[in-house]
């Protein structure tokens, strides 16, 4: 799967349903490991785009135009 | 007067305006009051006297149709000059003004042309005829819909480029020159010159109106004139220039005049502002209005966005600390149960043969205590006749032989 085309809210939800699932135990034993680290990942690609956007936006905010008196 | 033949009485020029101006004289002994518009008021700046003409105008058609010769002599100058100015009609007569006078009738004998000599003034008689003339403008403009016409137009949040209107280097020119420049604001001003006093303030003020119309490239117009008397000021109590700014498709700003003025130009404008100066500020006001806003906008973004990304950081740690949690008891729940199933087995598997057990023990048990072997032991016995076993009295026969079997070996006998 491309990690690139998952937007943010696509990548939370399928965290979501990958909790409830752990959570509803709607999992196999077999299964659940290969579950968490998917959560695992998708959990990292989440915290990435989060630090990028605040970074971007610390951007513009320090390019702004000069503060008025 | 005279005989008919050539004796008759001959006036010298002289003798004859003399004479005409003593018959105006008897006929007119008293002052009598006069009233018309000033005209051709203008030529008599720095003189001693003072001359113009008063005329009357078909109330239609603005047209002259009768104009007498005024004078007012030096002498009377300043009590008159000061009973105008005190009802704050101006400094001193103007062109257009309409007044009542009190004034003599005479004759200048050496021109023979008549005249009137001015002894007074009714300042209320103006101040009435300016409400008068205002008032008809106003009901006019109400009847067409025109008063609130140019307040529906649309006004830039951000009018940098003005239209002004105003006289070159007049005191409201400069007054709200000085005023935008003190904002330190960028402003573009395309200026058109136009009277703000005098009969020209009409045609040149609506030339001005309909060429920033054609234009169309300012945001906003704006006409300033500092202050003056009510007379001058009433150059702006004008329909034209009012049905020109009501039909106007940008928005004309005022600044007239002083705090308490308030003429027709006012009221249709866009926006009345009390003067130039302050009709500038509020150019620099809504600007700055919309710089704050802007700058309240942007620093609620900012923080609304980082506040967004925090909360979604929070929401991200909750659901790793969840699925750590959550995959670890799954396990152990698994684990549990595991165990816990076990032992159930176990358990099962020991009562399972513990009951075999048991149960093969009563059977065996039952089983011993259907041998009869285990009977005869504890004293019961099975007696025979010819081989058959007997279980009732009726089966046998007195001397038949009957043998009976006990536990360790049979006894005969026979039966008597």
């Amino acid at each position: 799967m491309s990690e690139k085309q998952i937007s943010y809210n696509e990548a939370y939800e399928e965290l979501q349903s990958i909790l409830e699932d752990i959570k509803e135990r709607n999992v196999d034993v077999d299964k659940l490991a290969a579950k968490v680290k998917r959560a695992r990942e998708l959990i990292t690609l989440c915290e990435e785009r989060i630090k990028k956007a605040e970074m971007e936006i610390e951007e513009i905010i320090k390019s702004s135009p000069e503060d008025k008196g | 007067m005279g005989s008919g033949d050539n004796q008759q009485k001959t006036y010298t020029i002289l003798e004859l305006n003399t004479e005409i101006k003593q018959v105006l004289w008897d006929q007119f002994p008293e002052l009598i009051w006069v009233r018309g518009e000033i005209s051709d008021f203008d030529k008599n700046k720095n003189k001693k006297h003072i001359y113009f003409v008063l005329q009357e105008k078909n109330p239609d058609k603005d047209q002259i149709i009768s104009q007498i010769p005024v004078t007012i002599f030096n002498s009377d100058i300043n009590r008159i000059f000061k009973k105008f100015q005190e009802a704050n009609l101006g400094n001193e007569l103007k062109d257009g003004i309409e007044v009542r006078v009190l004034c003599k009738l005479d004759l200048y004998p050496p021109h023979g042309h008549y005249s009137i000599i001015i002894k007074d003034i009714d300042p209320e008689f103006t101040l009435g005829k300016l409400a008068q003339s205002r008032e008809a403008i106003i009901q006019y403009l109400r009847s067409k819909n025109l008063l609130d016409r140019n307040k529906q137009t649309f006004l830039s949040l951000v009018p940098q480029t003005i239209g002004l209107i105003s006289q070159l280097d007049s005191e409201g020119y400069t007054d709200f020159i000085s005023e935008l420049k003190k904002s330190k604001l960028y402003f573009k001003i395309r200026f058109y010159n136009a009277s703000v006093q005098g009969e020209k303030v009409e045609s040149e003020v609506c030339e001005a109106l309909e060429y920033f119309n054609q234009q169309r490239n300012v945001d906003a117009v704006v006409i300033v004139r500092g202050g003056g008397s009510k007379t001058d000021l009433s150059w702006f109590d004008n329909k034209k220039i009012a049905e020109k700014i009501a039909f106007l498709q940008i928005p004309v700003i005022t600044g007239i005049g002083h705090k308490t003025d308030f003429t027709i130009t006012d009221m249709v404008a866009f926006s009345y502002q009390q003067t130039p100066s302050i009709a500038a500020t509020f150019f620099v006001e809504r600007i700055n209005d919309f710089l704050d806003k802007i700058d309240a906008l942007s620093v609620e973004i900012a923080h609304n966005s980082q506040n967004l990304a925090k909360l979604e950081l929070q929401n991200l740690i909750e659901m790793k600390r969840q699925i750590n949690r959550e995959s670890t008891l799954f396990l152990e729940r698994d684990k549990e149960e595991l165990k816990e199933n076990r032992k159930n087995l176990l358990f099962y598997c020991k009562e399972f043969f513990k009951n075999i057990r048991e149960t093969v023990k009563q059977y065996s048990l039952r089983v011993d205590s259907l041998d009869p072997i285990n009977i005869i032991r504890l004293g019961f016995s099975v007696s025979k006749v010819s081989g058959k076993t007997i279980k009732s009295i009726k089966e046998v026969k007195v001397g038949q032989n009957m043998i009976t079997t006990v536990s360790d070996g049979e006894i005969k006998s026979i039966i008597n």
